[in-house]
């Protein structure tokens, strides 16, 4: 059974596209998929507007991976429907797509001794010229100054010409963070993107990333075990459960103790103790 | 090495080692084996082109289309162990080209008996190599394929060409097993990988323009191979479509090999090693990399038959090329893979 998660957010107000799909977002309808004989996700629905910030939280392998890698067109759905900005996911193509999403892993692994900026570099890969000088993709100008750009918001410049492999995780995860960054799209996923950063990275990285939601309208969707974060930092919450989604709203309707005691099976209750955040 | 690569730097790679191996180019051409033993140096007489020139040429190529092989393979299969000899393309032509040596007589009087046009049977050691190349490639590739996903899978397709490897050479231990005795060295000597003076000016010709033509296929892709180094998720939100940039390196490694093969035999280690020096000296972009390692592989190879030309002088027999890059090329791996310095720890 899921929840019925329409029509929620700001979109409801937005112009509607061809087919009666909303022109702006990402909306996700009845979408089913399996591996094999395993049903790994069933009817899910969910929609994320321009501007909002979104957590998916649910236990291990109730499918939060699995529905990103639907949602950049990695993996196809068996039944259902995935919408991009107004047209169907499965009729763009993938340089299209990734103009419009980009994915952060969850460790991202790098077999070859890159330096930092020419992973970053390779965010500029959906927008590079066509022809002949494409093939070779030199980089121009304007990639390099966004480059930069985004290793300054994500405090990796120091790390510009190091090899990735020899990054500790937290500077690695960063790293990727900038290259969603640079990639430039409406829309940015994240696959548990702070498990190795220090508090201090955490805190910029998800100020930045709210800054991003209001400021430019971005959509950011994060999967996360840390309900903590998705309680501080979230919009609206998923709470996902065996392939469906179990929960969706407002934080303070999601993330209640007896919903997570269900789904989690585990008692838990919201501490009065220590939390830290950002001051000011 | 860390800066990225722009148009200047790619041009200066180009600057760099278009002397370097024409430089050693002229060099391997000018030392010969000496008639009463040693080596000499200088010019031949009129038959330079056959004695010194052609080899020298088929060298060059033979290790440039090895190496660049390797680049694609390595990269595509996320492998430092990745060899343009593991797919099974070497074990194929390896087998095809001792059928040819044994039965090769039998085979063209059985077409001419049963009326099968000439043009059909094949006429040589090497264009049998090349089938044989050729039916073990399609072989990996369609064993190798999965119905559930569009893309082939780098572990799929290496535990295929292992497999497909393993069974070639059993068949062809099993004919060297049966063989006449005078026909044993013969293909020992294919085996090991060879380059002599009986390479043509047709056979150059041909290598060179496929081989060619599999580079130009991997230089077309060479942005989205440094891309494919990625995991299969990043890759696609990257926007590269990843089937299409694992079918096409496939096919341009292929290419690239076969035509090594049929000039020179499965000679190993230059594939391996070639990717690994230069990714160590010039960092992994692989838009580099397929400039700087053809040339390093053409450098090597023809210093390697120089080296064997010349000792036939000591030997009063030619080495078999293979064994000089594999007595070189051994050690050389063994202390990369002490050092480590190239590839993650995984």
């Amino acid at each position: 059974m899921s929840v019925e998660d329409r029509g929620q957010g700001v979109e409801g107000s937005r112009g509607r596209g061809e087919s009666g799909v909303p022109a702006t977002g990402l909306h996700v309808v009845d979408v089913c998929f399996s591996y094999g004989q395993r049903r790994v996700l069933a009817d899910i629905t969910l929609s994320a507007a321009p501007g909002e910030f979104l957590c998916i939280v649910g236990p291990n392998g109730c499918g939060k991976s699995t529905l990103l890698k639907l949602l950049i067109g990695h993996l196809q759905p068996q039944a259902g429907t995935i919408s991009l900005g107004g047209s169907a996911l499965a009729s763009l193509k993938p340089g299209q797509i990734a103009q419009q999403v980009a994915l952060v892993p969850q460790s991202g692994s790098i077999g070859f001794a890159y330096s930092v900026i020419q992973v970053v570099l390779m965010a500029r890969w959906p927008w590079r010229a066509a022809g002949m000088a494409g093939g070779l993709g030199f980089q121009t100008v304007q990639d390099l100054q966004i480059v930069h750009e985004a290793l300054a918001a994500m405090d990796v410049t120091h790390l510009a010409e190091r090899p990735i492999t020899e990054l500790s995780g937290g500077e690695r995860q960063r790293v990727l963070v900038a290259r969603a960054l640079a990639q430039q799209t409406p829309i940015i996923l994240l696959d548990e993107p702070t498990s190795a950063m220090d508090i201090r990275h955490q805190l910029q990285m998800l100020e930045l990333l709210r800054q991003q939601t209001r400021r430019t309208a971005k959509t950011v969707i994060c999967v996360t075990h840390d309900l903590n974060l998705a309680a501080q930092w979230a919009d609206r919450v998923i709470l996902m459960d065996g392939g469906h989604i179990a929960a969706a709203g407002p934080t303070t309707t999601v993330l209640r103790p007896e919903l997570l005691e269900k789904v989690y099976g585990v008692r838990v209750e919201t501490a009065p103790g220590i939390r830290f955040t950002l001051a000011g | 090495m860390s800066k990225p690569l722009n148009l200047v730097s790619y041009l200066g790679y180009w600057a760099m080692a278009l002397p370097a191996t024409a430089v050693v180019m002229v060099l391997c051409m000018m030392v010969g084996p000496a008639q009463g033993g040693g080596m000499t140096w200088g010019w031949p007489g009129p038959d330079i082109l056959d004695v010194r020139i052609l080899p020298v040429l088929a060298a060059a190529i033979v290790g440039a289309m090895l190496a660049g092989s390797g680049v694609v393979l390595q990269s595509m299969l996320r492998n430092p162990l990745a060899d343009p000899l593991i797919l099974g393309i070497a074990s194929g032509a390896n087998l095809a080209a001792v059928v040819w040596v044994l039965y090769g007589g039998l085979l063209l009087s059985l077409g001419a008996a049963h009326g099968v046009p000439p043009i059909l049977l094949p006429t040589g050691k090497a264009t049998c190599a090349a089938v044989g190349a050729i039916l073990s490639i399609l072989l990996v590739f369609f064993l190798a394929r999965r119905r559930s996903t569009t893309a082939l899978e780098p572990v799929t397709l290496l535990l295929v060409g292992i497999v497909v490897s393993a069974f070639n050479g059993a068949a062809t231990a099993l004919l060297l097993a049966i063989s006449p005795l005078e026909k044993e060295h013969e293909i020992l000597n294919y085996i090991m990988g060879y380059i002599d003076d009986g390479v043509t000016r047709p056979q150059l010709c041909v290598a060179l323009i496929v081989g060619l033509v599999g580079w130009l296929l991997a230089v077309g892709s060479s942005h989205a191979m440094n891309i494919a180094a990625l995991s299969d998720e990043e890759i696609t939100s990257l926007g590269v479509r990843l089937g299409r940039l694992r079918t096409l390196s496939f096919i341009s490694a292929s290419i690239m090999t076969a035509a090594a093969i049929c000039l020179a035999g499965p000679i190993g280690f230059v594939g391996l090693i070639c990717p690994h020096v230069c990714r160590t000296l010039w960092g992994p972009d692989h838009r580099q990399l397929l400039v700087t390692a053809p040339f390093a592989g053409a450098i090597f190879l023809m210093a390697a038959y120089a080296f064997v030309h010349s000792s036939l002088g000591m030997f009063h027999t030619q080495i078999p090329i293979g064994v000089i890059t594999a007595l070189c090329g051994g050690p050389f791996f063994l202390i990369l893979l002490r050092r480590r310095g190239v590839w993650d720890e995984r």
